[in-house]
C-alpha cells in the first residue's frame, strides 16, 4: 500500500544541516496496522508527514496505492490526499470556529460533486460511528480531549480513505480516553480493512498492532 | 463553490471571536469607503443622467463664442451666442435631434408676484424655445410646455415649478392662472416637479419663451448675444458628425461676414467635459479620470495597508488551520480564495457602513460639499442609484484585494507539516 524507497530527509539552515531520515526503505501492506516507535527527535513524525504528502523527502521515492507521488503538483497532491489519506494528530487540530459537524465535513468540502446534504449525512453517519452524534452542534472547546480525538477520527474517515496516518493519537489523552481511541482505530483496521500507520511512544498500544518498526537517529533499526 | 456558505459562516464566527480586530478593520474600511463615496456620489449627481437631464450622455453644449477679426485673428469679444448666429448655424443641424437656445441670468433673480399683489417671491427665470422640452425630460404635474404657436407669437406664457406654484398660488393646480413676472402678466401653461440644482442646465424656477423676454439683442453681426445652445445628438450620429457639421455651417456663416468671424474654439463640450472644467479650454476626460483614480487609489491604499496588517496577524494565527485544510485536500489557490472571501465579508460590512456614513457626511456638511454652480442643493434620492451601489461594491473589492492578497499568499507559503505545528 505504501512503499518508501531510499528515503532521506535533510533540514538545512545557513549554519547547520540536520539529517532527519536516512536511507529509509519501508513497505506497509494493505490492511496492515503499523506502529512506528522511537525516541523523540528520531524522525518518526517526519516519516509520517512524508507518507502523508505533507512534506517532501530530500531524496528517495514515495509510492502510495500504486502511485508515484514525486511528480505531482500542488493540485494533484491535494486531490490525492483528499481521496486516499486520513490524518489523526496528537493535538487534534480541530478548527475552533467550526462546530463538530462542520469540522467533520471538512474533507468533503474539497471533494468535487458532493452536495451539502450529502456532506451532512456522511458527517452524521461517521459521528455515530465514533459515538458522538449527540455532540454534533458543539464546538471543540466544549469537548473533552477524548471527544476531540474522536471527532478528529470521524473527520479522518469521512472521505473513506484507504490509509489513516495517526501521529501519537493518544499522546494528549489519559489512559481511559486513550484506550477508547485505540479501540476505534482497531475497529477501523479490522472491520473496515483500513491501513493504519501510527506513531506512538506507548509500547502497550504498539504491541496491539500488527507490526512495529523502530527508529533511532533517523534510521530504521528494526 | 459549495463551500462558500461554510466560509461565510466561519468568517462570521471569527468576527465575533475577534471583536476588536474586526471592529478596527470594519471601521478602517468604512472610513476609507466613506471618503471616496462622497466624491463618487457628487460625481454621479453631477454627471449621471436623471430627470430632467435624462440625455446627458448625448447632449452637447456651446456656451460662448469668440468674435475675432478676420484679418488678424484679434479677439474682439468673448460673449454668449447671438440669435442670428444660432438660427443660421445651430437650429438647422441635421445631426442633432433637437437644438435649444436658452438665456439664463443666474446672478439676477426676478420678482414673481401674484395678481392681487399679496404673494411675492424672487425666482430664477430661464428663457428658451420649444425644443428645450425635447432636450430635457420634465415631469409635468399639470398642463403642458408652451406651444410652438405661443413661442412664435411671443405670448406671455410660463411654465413654473411646483415650489413657485405653491408660493404664489398655494396649490399646484394653477394652469390658466395669471401671475406677474417683473410686473408683466404671464399665463401659467404648465407646472413641473422641482428640479435639482445638480441639473444645472435645465434648472430654473420659471421657464418662459425667449420671444417674450428681453434678451433678443445681439451684436457683432449677430455673433454675440446672451444665449447658450444645447444640442441633443440624433440617433445614429456621433460627436464628430455634430462637430463637423457645426464647423461647416459656421464657416458658411463667416463667409457672409465682412470684417469679423465667429469662433467656438474647442466647443461643443459634452456634459462630462463641461463639468470637469471645460468652460475655457480643451479637456482630457481620460486625464481627469486618471487623476481621480490615482487619488482614490492612494486614499484606499493607506487604510488597506493598515487593514492588511490586521489581517496578516489574524491569518498568522490561523496558519495551522490552513495547513490542516491543505492536508485534507485544499489547494493553495483555494486557501487564498477563502481568505479573500472571508475578508470580503469584512469589507462589505465596512462598505455598507461607509456608504451610510458618506450620506451622513453629505447631509451634515452640505454647506460646503453640496454646492453647485447654482447654489447649495439638498441631499435627494436621485443621488442613490444603481451606479452608487456598483461603485461601493467595486471599491470594496479593490480594498479587499489590496488588503488581503498578501496575507492570503503568505498563509499558503509554508510547508504543510511545519505550518501544522507552528
Amino acid at each position: 500500500m505504501i512503499t518508501l524507497t531510499n528515503l532521506e530527509k535533510v533540514y538545512r539552515t545557513k549554519e547547520i544541516e540536520t539529517v532527519a531520515l536516512e536511507n529509509v526503505n519501508l513497505t506497509v501492506d494493505k490492511g496492515e496496522f503499523l506502529s512506528i516507535m522511537g525516541p523523540s527527535g528520531c524522525g518518526k513524525s517526519t516519516l509520517l508527514n512524508i507518507m502523508g504528502l505533507l512534506d517532501q523527502p530530500t531524496r528517495g521515492t514515495v509510492e502510495i496505492a500504486g502511485v508515484q507521488t514525486a511528480s505531482m503538483d500542488d493540485k494533484q497532491l491535494a486531490a490525492f490526499r483528499n481521496k486516499t489519506l486520513g490524518f489523526v494528530f496528537q493535538s487534534f487540530h480541530l478548527i475552533n470556529s467550526l462546530n463538530v459537524l462542520d469540522n467533520v465535513e471538512l474533507p468533503l468540502l474539497y471533494r468535487p460533486h458532493v452536495s451539502a446534504k450529502e456532506r451532512r449525512e456522511a458527517a452524521i453517519a461517521v459521528l455515530e460511528k465514533v459515538g458522538l452524534s449527540h455532540r454534533m452542534r458543539h464546538f471543540p472547546t466544549q469537548l473533552s480531549g477524548g471527544q476531540c480525538q474522536r471527532v478528529a477520527i470521524a473527520r479522518a474517515i469521512i472521505g473513506n480513505p484507504e490509509i489513516i496516518l495517526a501521529d501519537e493519537p493518544t499522546g494528549n489523552l489519559d489512559s481511559k480516553m486513550g484506550a477508547e481511541v485505540m479501540e476505534i482505530l482497531h475497529k477501523l483496521n479490522q472491520e473496515d480493512g483500513r491501513t493504519i500507520v501510527m506513531v506512538t511512544h506507548n509500547e502497550n498500544q504498539a504491541k496491539q498492532t500488527s507490526r512495529i518498526v523502530h527508529f533511532f537517529d533517523g534510521r530504521q533499526i528494526q | 463553490m459549495p463551500s462558500i456558505n461554510s466560509y461565510i459562516k466561519q468568517s462570521w464566527r471569527l468576527l465575533r471571536q475577534n471583536r476588536l480586530a474586526a471592529l478596527l478593520s470594519i471601521l478602517g474600511t468604512a472610513l476609507a469607503i466613506c471618503m471616496i463615496m462622497v466624491f463618487v456620489i457628487l460625481f454621479i449627481a453631477n454627471t449621471a443622467a436623471f430627470k430632467p437631464e435624462s440625455h446627458r450622455a448625448d447632449t452637447y453644449y456651446v456656451t460662448y463664442v469668440k468674435t475675432e477679426g478676420k484679418a488678424d485673428g484679434r479677439r474682439i469679444a468673448m460673449t454668449g451666442l447671438g440669435l442670428p448666429f444660432i438660427k443660421e448655424c445651430f437650429y438647422p443641424l441635421q445631426s442633432a435631434e433637437a437644438v435649444t437656445a436658452v438665456v439664463r441670468d443666474i446672478w439676477q433673480k426676478q420678482i414673481l408676484l401674484s395678481m392681487d399683489g399679496r404673494n411675492t417671491v424672487t425666482a430664477s427665470i430661464l428663457e428658451t424655445d420649444t425644443a428645450f422640452w425635447h432636450v430635457y425630460n420634465f415631469d409635468f404635474v399639470a398642463g403642458n410646455p408652451f406651444s410652438k404657436a405661443t413661442f412664435e407669437s411671443g405670448l406671455h406664457e410660463a411654465v413654473i415649478s411646483e415650489k413657485m406654484a405653491r408660493s404664489i398660488f398655494g396649490t399646484e393646480q394653477v394652469v390658466g392662472k395669471e401671475l406677474k413676472i417683473n410686473f408683466q402678466v404671464y399665463r401659467v401653461c404648465g407646472v413641473v416637479k422641482d428640479v435639482s440644482r445638480f441639473a444645472d442646465k435645465a434648472w430654473a424656477d420659471v421657464w418662459i419663451p425667449y420671444t417674450a423676454g428681453t434678451h433678443l439683442f445681439y451684436n457683432m453681426e449677430g455673433i454675440g448675444g446672451s444665449f447658450e445652445c444645447y444640442m441633443l445628438l440624433k440617433k445614429g450620429h456621433n460627436r464628430e458628425d455634430l462637430q463637423q457639421e457645426l464647423l461647416k455651417r459656421i464657416d458658411n456663416f463667416n463667409a457672409g461676414l465682412s470684417d469679423v468671424r465667429a469662433n467656438i474654439l474647442h466647443q461643443p463640450f459634452s456634459h462630462l467635459e463641461k463639468w470637469m472644467g471645460g468652460e475655457n479650454s480643451e479637456v482630457s476626460v481620460g486625464k481627469v479620470f486618471l487623476r481621480f483614480g490615482v487619488i482614490a487609489f492612494i486614499i484606499l491604499l493607506v487604510p488597506a495597508l493598515n487593514i492588511s496588517g490586521i489581517i496578516l496577524a489574524w491569518t498568522r494565527k490561523r496558519i495551522p488551520e490552513f495547513a490542516l485544510r491543505q492536508a485534507y485536500g485544499a489547494t493553495r489557490q483555494r486557501i487564498m480564495s477563502q481568505v479573500l472571501l472571508e475578508n470580503l465579508l469584512v469589507t462589505l460590512i465596512g462598505g455598507l457602513l461607509g456608504f451610510i456614513l458618506s450620506y451622513l457626511a453629505l447631509a451634515c456638511m452640505g454647506d460646503w460639499l453640496m454646492i453647485t454652480s447654482l447654489g447649495q442643493e439638498q441631499l435627494s434620492l436621485q443621488m442613490v442609484n444603481g451606479w452608487v451601489f456598483i461603485a461601493v461594491f467595486i471599491l470594496c473589492l479593490l480594498l479587499n484585494l489590496l488588503s488581503a492578497v498578501f496575507p492570503a499568499w503568505k498563509a499558503t507559503r509554508q510547508q504543510i507539516s511545519e505550518a501544522l505545528n507552528s
